[in-house]
């Protein structure tokens, strides 16, 4: 069992998410980083889709009722075993008592704890990602606790380095209103660099423009990645706690890496959009 | 019947199948369709259904996107004409006294009708459940008079209670949980759109069903709400003529 001690800025439990049933409404939720949550979980020989803690900016401290592997990936933060510096990306052993505390985020922004077994959180719809008002958190706090399952092992024969989440070129696709766009859009949107003005698990916001336009298309289906034009000129980058459908056009797609790759940026980060051709 | 449908590469793992760009009940039937014939794909991973478009989410990387698209496209043709023979009307209590009209008083001036015709022109109306989204159990109808249409609020309120039914656009819906949102609230149901208790069903009303708000007072409200938390509750259905 684990014991949350300090809840830290903002942690959730997340696993590969509830696809499926968007037909209600539901959101598709699940790690915002899933290559470093799978890789998190496979560096423990667990299933991708086991729940682990997300940890997003800084703190938060887990205190271990009992002997357990776990691993740490995605974002860098100053991370503690019983006040010693730890590294991600590696299967660490833990002994009952140990003190396990998130500092600041170094590098990136959304770090993945994963225990072997996985975190035992009662699944809604399948999945164990929290989100209210499905789940009856939106958060952990301080005082929680959590058992582990004691899932079976698999075998991870390709693990993929994920170093790569920590670039800043993020893949796009045409999105189907990618025309609604003219000339001079086109050239900002490959040209210049867009800073992320907030972010939450919905969403990514930009400071910069495009230009004010009257563009709106009948309610339509939107996914993680998608993104969309506002009638100010502003873009959203539609996140997995996102809506499932949208009324705002859709003018490029994200591939699945960078939509891990934009998790780990925060307020202020710059990232380049690069077009990629899907076939 | 069938439509041209067109085809569209969305991501590297999805393509998104186009409709006419109309929001029509034809239209939608001929989604919800083809979208069962879907269902039971084990390649597929998330089938989102628009007004007149469907994404077709697959769970591995698209690597013949024509062969998809020929699949898609036979999958469509040669999907099975079904009568839309158990389609039901459903009535959802709706009370729109002003204790639970928060905003009955701007809209009504804004529109300029009084609350009397207000409340006839919504209850009167038989709509189209078109699909959820927004929140989960959010329903997107169509049939709104347009004489009830109101351009949504500049800001958004913060909090619009569950249950509110409001009116944004051409649009109207009940909010199935507490929200933010920027559309006029004339009323509420006091019914559990979304009832998570209820594992792997948790919306009653299918989509493609058709929806009739019924008017009831304050008393009328209470009582259902307790008979709800009894679960004596049961929503009042009729079957659809046409």
């Amino acid at each position: 069992m684990v014991e949350v001690l300090k809840q830290g800025y903002f942690i959730t439990i997340q696993d590969s998410g509830r696809p499926g049933f968007s037909k209600f409404g539901v959101t598709r939720s699940g790690c915002m980083d899933i290559f470093s949550a799978n890789y998190a979980n496979g560096i423990l020989s667990n299933s991708n889709n086991e729940a682990v803690f997300e940890i997003t900016m800084m703190g938060g401290e887990f205190k271990f009722h009992s002997d357990i592997h776990i691993c740490v990936a995605g974002a860098i933060f100053d991370l503690k075993l019983n006040n010693k510096h730890i590294e991600n990306n590696k299967k660490i052993k833990i002994k009952k008592n140990d003190i396990l505390s998130f500092g600041k985020s170094i590098k990136g922004y959304r770090a993945y704890l994963a225990v072997e077994g996985g975190i035992d959180y009662e699944p809604v719809l399948k999945s164990r990602s929290m989100y209210y008002p499905l789940t009856q958190n939106s958060i952990i706090k301080k005082g929680d606790k959590f058992k582990f399952l004691m899932n079976q092992k698999i075998k991870n024969n390709n693990l993929t380095e994920n170093s790569l989440i920590f670039k800043n070129n993020i893949n796009v696709s045409k999105g189907p209103e990618f025309d609604f766009l003219d000339e001079i859009d086109v050239n900002k949107v490959f040209g210049n660099s867009f800073t992320i003005s907030s972010n939450n698990r919905m969403g990514y916001f930009f400071n910069e423009n495009l230009n004010a336009n009257s563009h709106s298309i009948i309610t339509s289906p939107v996914i993680p990645g998608t993104v969309q034009l506002t009638p100010s000129g502003k873009i959203i980058v539609i996140m997995k706690d996102g809506q499932v459908t949208g009324g705002y056009p859709r003018i490029l797609q994200l591939d699945n890496l960078s939509v891990s790759v934009l998790s780990q940026k925060k307020h202020g980060d710059k990232v380049k959009f690069e077009l990629i051709s899907l076939s | 019947m069938s439509y041209e449908i067109k085809f569209f590469h969305y991501s590297t793992d999805s393509v998104l199948i186009s409709w006419p760009a109309i929001i029509s009940v034809e239209i939608s039937n001929d989604i919800d369709i083809f979208k069962s014939e879907l269902s039971d794909d084990k390649k597929i991973l998330e089938v989102i259904k628009g007004y007149n478009s469907l994404l077709v989410n697959f769970k591995d990387s698209i690597k013949d996107y024509n062969l998809v698209c020929d699949f898609l496209n036979k999958t469509y043709r040669d999907k099975e004409k079904k009568e839309s023979e158990n389609k039901f009307i459903w009535e959802i209590p709706i009370c729109y006294d002003l204790k639970f009209a928060k905003d009955m008083s701007l809209y009504s001036e804004k529109i300029g009708l009084s609350q009397e015709e207000i409340v006839k022109l919504h209850s009167s109306k038989i709509y189209f459940l078109h699909m959820y989204g927004f929140l989960p159990g959010f329903m997107y109808l169509g049939g709104m008079d347009n004489k009830l249409a109101i351009k949504r609020k500049e800001i958004p309120d913060r909090k619009i209670l569950k249950g509110s039914v409001a009116i944004g656009g051409n649009q109207t819906g009940i909010y199935p949980s507490e929200s933010p949102g920027g559309w006029y609230v004339i009323g509420n149901s006091p019914l559990n759109i979304f009832n998570i208790s209820k594992l792997n069903e948790p919306v009653e009303i299918p989509v493609g069903s058709y929806i009739k708000f019924i008017s009831v007072s304050p008393d009328q409200y209470y009582q259902i709400q307790n008979e709800i938390k009894k679960g004596e509750y049961e929503i009042i259905k009729k079957k659809y003529n046409g």
